[in-house]
């Protein structure tokens, strides 16, 4: 979350938007949200239908609890970028930055490519950088 | 887990949830901007 933190700036620029999803209630996100300088959205999935709507619940922890997943969302409403469980976790943010521009900028006039779908040697190199891992 | 975890080239579930301000986000309206990522974490406890 910190990492995505510091990122932030570098999303905005882009015209993307930034939300982190679990299941704590608002107030608890709120805290969250101060105590660590968190810029962006904190959404609360209380009744878990979004986490259930994408997959990704552990019903296991907690009464359930999402499963550790970025999912990056066109204009289309498809998603051109998911990284589940141990992938989401080592995912660089700007990996995932690089990712959501080679698909296309942001708003309309944020600069960079629209529309563009990513190259398959964009993904090989994605993917490379994920097994490699943190440097 | 439970259900088919969402991938590429899936039309992603429209989300209406509460920020910690307790105003809704919409997946659907946002996506007028431009692109929205998601990043499902374990909480706080």
């Amino acid at each position: 979350m910190a990492d995505l933190a510091d990122a932030h700036p570098g999303f905005v620029e882009a015209g993307i938007t930034l939300w982190a999803v679990s299941v704590d209630p608002p107030h608890v996100s709120a805290l969250l949200k101060a105590e660590h300088f968190i810029p962006f959205d904190l959404l609360s999935d209380l009744d878990r239908h979004a986490t259930r709507a994408y997959g990704i619940l552990n019903p296991r922890e907690r009464g359930g609890i999402p499963i550790p997943t970025i999912v990056a969302v066109g204009r289309d409403g498809r998603a051109f970028f998911v990284a589940l469980d141990r992938m989401a976790r080592q995912t660089r943010p700007d990996v995932l930055l690089e990712a959501v521009r080679s698909h296309g900028a942001g708003r309309a006039g944020a600069g960079g490519r629209r529309w563009i779908r990513p190259r398959l040697r964009d993904l090989r190199g994605i993917l490379r950088r994920f097994r490699k891992g943190p440097e | 887990m439970t259900g088919t975890p969402i991938a590429v080239g899936d039309t992603a579930p429209d989300v209406r949830l509460p920020a910690s301000d307790g105003v809704i986000r919409s997946l659907s309206l946002t996506l007028r901007e431009g692109p929205v990522v998601l990043a499902f974490y374990r909480g706080h406890w």
